[in-house]
């Protein structure tokens, strides 16, 4: 990848949206599986946003994932929370073509802190943090969660369609069942938990926003708490408790499995204040049928990814070795159906 | 046959030189890289334990999967591992499709279920030794 060129294509585009701007630094920064993110310094030398920036410029890459929005669509949703009062860094200057020919491409406003599972975790820095967290997030998640579609009286956002009949739980099998309609090996477990799924699927009163990937890993947290949510690529309308039940998918606890909500607080706590901010009581029956869902789909997702290892289209050795990690979600969401609700 | 070492020793020794000498190496440089060397040591020390496990974990799982669906298979399924491993598949792809088109049957899918933990137990005890299989999580 040539950075030069990059770097040469974002001064032009900054220039034309936004003032005179001479790009001081650009580094790509790792990981996002469909996306080239890259760090960026900008002095801008004229415009309402005059001075230096430190952005994320954030490029769709050569494939995008199945049921996956743009960074086009990304930077309507993004806006949106931002104007919700969500604490997720701005989205500006959406343009084209700026790393890969004809590939959208967004910036985000710089947000310090640590995103990687295991140190949100266990860094003892963030040990204060962990205290606060589960408030800080069932604040924002009432506040994405506050985000109407238009059958709601909301706004539309280009490229996020509402499911059928208003119903998230049906859209999920539908998509589920899709997925492993490509899925080459028989897994009756998957079977089973959409059976089971099926039978039980509970209606939806208030369509809404839905981060969908809302979880431990997707935050970045700072020694005096949150510092912002991040990754809004597989955002859509659908149900509150997707959120509520995402963040306690097993593989999402890093290992501390007797704290529920993403490694680090309880359930009780989370739930109350999630009740308390949004005005809404949480239903523990629906959130754990969207966690057995949450399960299948995080399965589903590595089977995909293993996919993406046997069709050539990558040869990165950590998509072929989390294919056999399907069986740890598929497990989960056995027990979860047997265990019965919290 | 081939003459010693096994492949379960040497997969062993190759997951010992990537931990041991490749890793150490690469750490500081490229931590990316590292990670990488991790998953591939990781990765021997699975195959190297599924080798030594398999024809057991894979006889277990075809004699549950006979019981549970008895009419499936006519006959013998035949003594080679290719035979059974095919069996296997066989009946588990029947499982799926009776999962998934015919009508639910609640007695079945209990025996279903507690047939499908134990299988992934077995698979997990292989690929993930560290994953916690207690009914007890919260």
């Amino acid at each position: 990848m040539d950075l030069h060129a990059i770097a040469e294509r974002v001064a032009a585009h900054l220039t034309a949206v936004a003032g005179p701007t001479r790009v001081a630094g650009l580094e790509p920064l790792a990981g996002g599986a469909c996306q080239d993110n890259f760090v960026v310094d900008l002095d801008i030398q004229g415009g309402p946003d005059v001075g230096d920036h430190r952005v994320v410029l954030r490029s769709d890459g050569s494939a995008l994932l199945d049921g996956t929005l743009s960074r086009r669509e990304e930077f309507g949703v993004i806006n949106a929370a931002v104007a919700a009062g969500v604490r997720t860094p701005r989205a500006r200057w959406l343009g084209r073509g700026l790393v890969q020919e004809d590939a959208w491409a967004l910036f985000l406003d710089w947000a310090p802190g640590v995103a990687i599972g295991r140190k949100v975790l266990r860094d003892p820095d963030l040990a204060g943090a962990r205290e606060t967290l589960a408030d800080e997030l069932a604040g924002e998640l009432a506040r994405i969660h506050s985000i109407r579609p238009p059958s709601c009286g909301g706004a539309d956002l280009p490229g996020l369609p509402e499911p059928a009949g208003g119903d998230a739980a049906a859209a999920a099998i539908a998509s589920a069942r899709r997925m492993l309609q490509t899925v080459p090996e028989p897994h009756p477990a998957m079977e089973l938990c959409l059976r089971w799924l099926a039978q039980n699927a509970p209606p939806t009163p208030r369509l809404c926003l839905a981060h969908r990937d809302f979880r431990t890993g997707n935050f970045l947290v700072t020694a005096p708490g949150l510092s912002a949510v991040l990754d809004w690529e597989f955002s859509g309308w659908g149900a509150p408790e997707e959120d509520l039940a995402w963040i306690s998918v097993r593989d999402w606890r890093f290992g501390n499995l007797d704290r529920p909500i993403g490694g680090f607080a309880e359930r009780d706590p989370f739930y109350a204040a999630y009740e308390a901010a949004s005005g809404h009581a949480v239903d523990r029956r629906v959130v754990h049928w969207w966690e057995v869902m949450g399960n299948l789909r995080w399965g589903l997702g590595c089977l995909a990814q293993l996919a993406r290892y046997s069709s050539g289209q990558t040869r990165d050795l950590e998509m072929v070795a989390i294919g056999r990690r399907a069986a740890e979600m598929e497990y989960e969401a056995l027990r979860l159906i047997q265990r019965g609700d919290f | 046959m081939q003459y010693a070492p096994d492949a379960p020793t040497l997969l062993s020794a190759v997951a010992d030189f990537l931990s041991n000498d490749l890793r150490p190496a690469v750490k500081k440089a490229d931590p990316a890289l590292a990670f990488r060397v991790l998953i591939a040591e990781s990765l021997c020390r699975i195959v190297a334990g599924e080798l030594q496990s398999e024809d057991m974990l894979d006889l277990m799982e075809l004699s549950r999967l006979q019981e549970l669906l008895p009419d499936v298979i006519d006959g013998d399924v035949g003594r080679s591992r290719t035979e059974r491993v095919a069996a296997i598949g066989t009946l588990n792809a029947a499982l799926a499709a009776r999962l998934r088109d015919d009508p639910p049957d609640p007695a079945f899918d209990a025996l279903a279920i507690d047939h499908l933990r134990q299988a992934l137990r077995e698979k997990l005890m292989v690929t993930n030794p560290r994953f916690d299989a207690a009914d007890t999580i919260e």
